[in-house]
């Protein structure tokens, strides 16, 4: 019922627009956001710290009391739950705004850099160049062989290559740097060795020979030893670890709910 | 003057690249017919798919850009080959990294050719979205109202003969996502509690390992070990493609890496022998 009435009366305050209407609520909604922005720019550093904590916490407020509050045993719903998918779509429309954000600062570092002619620009304007070349395509010429090409024979054949010559690094690396020098190096090196045969055929086909499972000699094929440490050696190692990472999220997350995160921007601004 | 042997400690780092090299190329070329098992891990996907109730419809997420396709563009491209074999629908959905949509879509366009599979009957796509929380929170409440519309022909998902009887995460028969990130968290922390679709999940080589704690909780029905996880599906689909062919050069750059560590240590021994015998004289 109280879930019908919020509904309805955010419905008649902000009415489904359609054909001109959507740019006009657009513009309005652009206008009221820089009117926001100058008028908290305007606010005194303590104000603005106030109102941005309360935002937050309003904001953070919504999927917690949500998810608490009972919810009616016919719709398996509470007086909130209605507003879920559109509250996801607005944070799709902050997030898809710090893409933006990013793209903005890349300009700004990388621009300076090009017209300061500081060391390395020219791999600047190639960056700069290819933003403005993908983003064009991208939007202009989606469905065209030029874009495909872009995108594929270009960016994914670049980003792939890169990845790949980590192949080479780790073969450099695991050699250089693994050196049976202790106990538990040994250990710990003996482990990675199993893990890995297990996971590979010829690894497989060292021992295939003995039963897959049902006796106590399949206890002894290193694909089942490999699933054994995994399974019962690194899993509940992760599990604790994951406890401990669940414990500091949480703690953080409620440290940036409810503002007491020190040292964040706005905190400084606010001591000024 | 070190000895041949104790010289193994420190080979020049451009042997070993041109050595990794040709065992990649040689192991495409010449694959070797090796077994492989196929894991309970592989399995449960295979299970999980196969059992899928064909009323519903099933989550293809994909999180993965190009640098990562080595393994997880075999992983989508068998779980595809699966669903389309089953005549079942899907909807393709990507976070994170907003290759990953086109990637998983080309891919699909690929299959659907060859299986024919019609866009907005039997699969869908719904496309890239930046925040992975707020959007999975809304798939559990209502999908049409979350994605609204789908990614190629822009138009509402409701206009959609596959979503028709699909309205919220209860109507999803399997959750599977091909991902090089920790996305899981959010699968398992907002979705899986929610519905009664089994969940499934196919990482790179590297994240694997963190996740049989969900596999041992049965929070997740199964998982693709990276493209070895893709291999072993492909021997239970009956398929011997490129993923089956890929395990060869896998295994002999393993087999690589074991014997430089071996050399690297005897080379090491050998040094330390000679050093012990310097110091008594």
């Amino acid at each position: 019922m109280h879930s019908m009435n919020l509904q309805r009366l955010l419905g008649s305050a902000f009415p489904k627009a359609s054909g001109s209407w959507i740019w006009i609520s657009i513009l309005l909604a652009a206008l009221g956001c820089v009117v926001v922005f100058f008028a908290l720019q305007a606010l005194p550093g303590r104000a603005r710290k106030f109102l941005i904590a309360a935002v937050t916490f309003l904001a953070g407020l919504f999927y917690a009391a949500e998810f608490f509050l009972p919810v009616d045993p016919k719709t398996d719903e509470n007086f909130l739950t209605f507003a879920v998918p559109t509250v996801g779509n607005v944070i799709n429309v902050l997030a898809a705004f710090t893409l933006g954000l990013g793209v903005f600062s890349l300009v700004r570092i990388h621009g300076t850099k090009v017209v300061k002619l500081r060391e390395g620009w020219e791999n600047s304007v190639v960056l700069l160049l290819g933003i403005v070349v993908m983003a064009v395509a991208g939007l202009e010429f989606e469905d065209t062989r030029f874009y495909r090409s872009l995108f594929r024979d270009v960016l994914n054949s670049f980003d792939a290559a890169m990845f790949a010559t980590l192949a080479f690094f780790i073969i450099s690396a695991a050699y250089r740097a693994f050196r049976v020098k202790s106990a538990e190096a040994t250990l710990l090196m003996f482990a990675a060795l199993i893990v890995m045969l297990g996971q590979i055929p010829i690894g497989q086909y060292l021992t295939h020979w003995l039963p897959e499972k049902g006796s106590y000699a399949s206890l002894f094929r290193l694909d089942n030893i490999s699933n054994w440490l995994l399974i019962t050696v690194n899993a509940p190692a992760i599990r604790a670890i994951g406890f401990g990472l669940g414990i500091g999220g949480l703690a953080i997350a409620m440290r940036l709910w409810l503002s007491l995160e020190r040292g964040a921007f706005f905190e400084a601004k606010a001591d000024n | 003057m070190s000895n041949p042997l104790q010289r193994l400690e420190s080979i020049d780092r451009r042997i070993l690249y041109a050595v990794l090299l040709i065992i990649v190329v040689v192991g495409l070329l010449v694959p070797i017919p090796l077994p492989l098992a196929v894991g309970p891990q592989a399995r449960g996907v295979y299970e999980a798919i196969e059992n899928a109730d064909p009323g519903k419809i099933v989550i293809v997420s994909t999180l993965w850009s190009a640098s990562t396709q080595g393994e997880n563009s075999p992983q989508t491209r068998v779980i595809l080959q699966h669903l389309m074999r089953k005549r079942l629908r899907f909807a393709l959905i990507a976070f994170g990294d907003p290759q990953s949509t086109t990637l998983a879509q080309e891919l699909a366009e690929e299959l659907a050719r060859e299986n024919s599979y019609e866009y907005g009957k039997d699969w869908i796509n719904w496309g890239f979205r930046a925040d992975i929380a707020g959007t999975l929170k809304g798939l559990v409440k209502d999908i049409n109202e979350t994605i609204k519309t789908d990614s190629i022909k822009k138009r509402p998902l409701s206009e959609y003969p596959v979503m028709q009887g699909i309205h919220n995460v209860k109507d999803v028969g399997v959750i599977a996502e091909v991902s090089a990130s920790g996305n899981y968290v959010s699968w398992l922390g907002l979705v899986v509690g929610s519905t009664n679709a089994p969940f499934c999940y196919a990482p790179t080589s590297v994240m694997a390992p963190e996740l049989y704690t969900y596999l041992d909780s049965g929070q997740m029905k199964g998982m693709l070990f990276g493209i070895k996880g893709a291999a072993e599906y492909e021997r239970l689909l009956g398929i011997r493609g490129f993923t089956t062919r890929a395990i060869t050069p896998v295994s002999l750059s393993l087999v690589l890496l074991f014997v430089l560590i071996g050399l690297g240590n005897y080379g090491m021994y050998a040094a330390k022998k000679r050093d012990q015998k310097g110091a008594n004289g």
